[in-house]
């Protein structure tokens, strides 16, 4: 006899492309406006921490002065939660954002 | 103060400050450091420690019980490398660049605890007058700033 698998014993993969993409989908670094840090430091911070051209650091600085806040980097968990850290040490005000 | 409190020499980074400007600064270090060692008034370190997860409890709790320590140690360790340096022989401190970055942490830091205390805005600058209240501390913020600021000009070499 040829043993039959009962419908229930049958594991469909449930769709899940939802949940992948949250998890690949990167993390967002966002540096916020404050009235202490100098625009001059800030705009060093981000380049020396980014790697960016002053002009590009000049841009981002602008658009957290007069924005609020910008979006610096966007990167894994693990990295983002590292970029924070790095910006906390030089004492600009850093959160982490992710859509799930 | 349209000078700079840096120039920057073969040696390094030479910060221009007498005696007097380097005990004082070595003072507010020690304060900085009492203030993260036994943090009496949260409030005042706030902008010490951001929070990360504005919106997930769970995770800014797991974030702070990892980091939050780090990022008192990396602080502790940039203050003890800045006063060496400002405690070294010779009339004037000279600064490699990390030593210099750890300086304008340490500086910047002592700043965020002074300006949370003043509760600075952006418009404070042009509206502070002599007789306001708070004045030597407003003038000491602003010097901080100063210095700061050399700081950043010196590094990116303008």
């Amino acid at each position: 006899m040829i043993a039959v698998t009962s419908p229930d014993t049958v594991v469909l993969d449930k769709p899940s492309i939802d949940e992948s993409t949250a998890e690949e989908r990167p993390w967002v670094v966002i540096v916020w406006n404050d009235p202490i840090n100098l625009m001059s430091y800030v705009t060093f911070v981000l380049q020396k921490l980014f790697g960016y051209s002053l002009e590009k650091a000049t841009e981002l600085m602008l658009d957290v002065h007069q924005k609020g806040k910008a979006v610096v980097a966007s990167d894994s968990r693990e990295r983002s939660e590292m970029h924070v850290f790095r910006l906390h040490e030089h004492g600009l005000w850093a959160t982490l954002e992710h859509d799930d | 103060m349209t000078d700079r409190a840096f120039s920057r020499g073969r040696g390094g980074f030479v910060l221009r400050f007498g005696a007097e400007e380097r005990a004082l600064v070595s003072r507010l270090l020690d304060e900085l450091r009492s203030l993260l060692v036994n943090p009496v008034d949260a409030a005042m370190t706030a902008r010490l420690f951001p929070v990360v997860h504005p919106d997930r409890p769970d995770q800014e709790a797991e974030y702070q019980r990892l980091m939050r320590d780090e990022l008192i140690t990396s602080r502790l360790a940039g203050i003890d490398t800045v006063k060496d340096v400002l405690a070294g022989d010779g009339k004037k401190a000279t600064f490699t660049e990390d030593q210099l970055v750890a300086f304008m942490q340490a500086l910047n830091s002592v700043r965020l605890v002074l300006g949370t205390m003043l509760n600075v805005t952006e418009d404070d600058e042009a509206e502070i007058g002599d007789d306001a209240p708070l004045v030597p501390e407003y003038q000491l913020y602003a010097y901080l700033s100063w210095v700061l600021d050399s700081a950043v000009h010196a590094l990116s070499g303008i």
